[in-house]
């Protein structure tokens, strides 16, 4: 009885819904390094596995999945990343959630934020956990470019820019904190399932 | 590089078991092309060379090289002799190339005997404009750049060889690519009939990390919302306001869009070889037509060097 739903997505990929239980961390584990397999892009609810079809077919994927149970799960790490809250959108998200900054930053930084995914970025995380009363839409039209090491919030979550970019969130900060760095083995500095609080600083 | 053209960037095989940290494949949009400009040199097929799209790009050689271009015909020009494609050429020192009219496709791959002298970031010397890698890995190179050669043995006697015609994938002007329904079609069935019925255009709006597809652009009514997953380029989205995306090699590694359907392996080059304003229609087919399709691929890419070389006349 498996606790997920297996896709095709293309012939060289396979998207695999988990949202009926099974932690997609942990099925990811059961596949890393395994020959014929190439890339592993966890989500929430779902694990997106990139295969070389000349070594592997589906079948045998879904049967090197079924030794996740065997598995402990991963250990979160928890990152301290200090913010110095001084972003442009401070004070309108501030005023829109009928705060006054200093609590806004008080709420901000007194949560236990968890990384649900990597993606848009390399490095970039998007964290789970930002309190219902900061909860926005994304800012009508984006900025075309966003500072490096910006701390943002959009639709009730926190997300870091590794790198300058285009960003339709709402900027609370900054950080020096490295998200990426090529040279580094992880190359990112926070995966799937780790935890993150800010403190502010400056 | 003294001009060049659209984009020029330089791409190998692609940077795998890095999407898990948001950074995508990259890689050649033509990996067909590639492998046999780099098969023609005795280079590995993934090696890294020069992505050239559309035409304008203009380059000098300091050095003498032995080098093949191979994919679309883009009117190569060495100095004032014409270039043939899929052969590869000895370059002497001071020689101008250049590409300078659209006949057939839409990129080629230049390669060089030994490659080029870049190094690798994250196992790949695949750039990422805009990306996070250094030098001309993270961005586009452009006029004044120079790139190194590495050119450890011009062996004069691969100048000279061709890949048989039979095996040269020649683009079509309209090509029909192949998909798999995607994990959201049976949600999307008004547009899965429209992705495989009609015409679609290239939007000017589109780039190497995804086309957006104009034509019988048709919004999800209700509206069609799934969580963001992690997706793979060739898989097509179906963004709110009901036109198309081709995920391209410099995709966004994740994505909150539905996914209608899967570009198969074996015509992702295809789809290397269109421009903005080309036309392309899709058809279904299934998995066992695209297994076999991609292993024809391949052993395609192998077996011409293992018979006896056709000698061309020498460039």
């Amino acid at each position: 009885m498996n606790a997920w739903r297996t896709h095709l997505l293309g012939d060289q990929a396979l998207l695999l819904d988990c949202s009926a239980g099974a932690d997609a961390r942990l099925l990811a584990r059961s596949l890393d390094q395994h020959a014929g397999i190439i890339d592993l892009i966890p989500a929430p609810g779902t694990l997106t596995i990139i295969y070389d079809p000349a070594v592997l077919e589906p079948d045998a994927i879904l049967l090197l999945l079924d030794q996740a149970h065997s598995q402990p799960p991963p250990a979160p790490a928890l990152h301290r990343i200090p913010v110095l809250y001084d972003g442009a959108d401070l004070a309108e998200v501030a005023a829109r959630c009928a705060l006054s900054p200093a609590r806004l930053i008080e709420l901000h930084t007194s949560t236990r934020h968890t990384v649900a995914m990597i993606g848009f970025l390399p490095g970039f995380p998007y964290l789970d956990g930002l309190p219902a009363r900061l909860h926005l839409p994304r800012r009508p039209t984006p900025r075309t470019k966003v500072p490096a090491g910006s701390v943002a919030i959009a639709n009730g979550q926190t997300g870091i820019y590794p790198q300058a970019s285009p960003g339709g969130w709402h900027l609370l900060g900054r950080t020096d904190v490295r998200l990426f760095d090529p040279a580094r083995q992880p190359p990112a500095l926070l995966q799937p399932g780790d935890y993150v609080e800010f403190e502010a600083v400056g | 590089m003294l001009q060049p053209g659209p984009l020029l960037t330089i791409q190998d095989g692609g940077r795998a078991g890095y999407r898990r940290w948001g950074v995508p494949a990259s890689g050649a949009l033509d990996p067909l092309a590639l492998a046999i400009a780099n098969r023609l040199l005795g280079n590995p097929p993934a090696a890294a060379a020069l992505e050239i799209t559309g035409v304008g790009c203009r380059l000098r050689f300091e050095a003498p090289a032995v080098i093949a271009v191979a994919g679309g015909d883009l009117g190569a020009w060495l100095d004032d002799l014409p270039l043939p494609l899929w052969h590869a050429c000895f370059v002497r020192q001071g020689q101008e190339l250049r590409w300078a009219e659209r006949r057939r496709g839409g990129r080629c791959y230049l390669a060089a005997r030994g490659g080029f002298a870049i190094e690798p970031c994250l196992g790949s010397a695949s750039a990422l404009p805009g990306g996070p890698f250094p030098g001309m890995l993270g961005r586009a190179l452009r006029a004044g750049d120079r790139l190194p050669l590495r050119n450890e043995d011009i062996d004069p006697a691969i100048a000279g060889r061709s890949w048989p015609p039979a095996a040269r994938p020649l683009p079509p002007p309209q090509p029909v690519i192949r998909v798999l329904p995607g994990p959201h079609q049976p949600l999307l069935p008004d547009q899965w009939r429209k992705l495989i019925g009609a015409e679609w255009r290239v939007s000017p709006d589109s780039n190497r990390m995804g086309y957006r597809l104009l034509g019988e652009a048709s919004p999800p009514d209700p509206p069609v919302s799934i969580p963001s997953c992690g997706v793979a380029p060739g898989a097509i989205q179906l963004p709110p306001d009901g036109a198309p995306v081709v995920l391209l090699a410099d995709a966004q590694t994740t994505g909150g869009y539905p996914l209608l359907a899967a570009v198969i392996g074996a015509d992702r080059w295809l789809l290397g070889q269109l421009l903005p304003g080309d036309s392309l229609r899709f058809a279904e087919t299934d998995l066992p037509t695209a297994r076999a399709a991609l292993r024809e691929q391949l052993a395609a890419l192998v077996k011409p060097m293992d018979e006896s070389q056709e000698w061309g006349a020498p460039c």
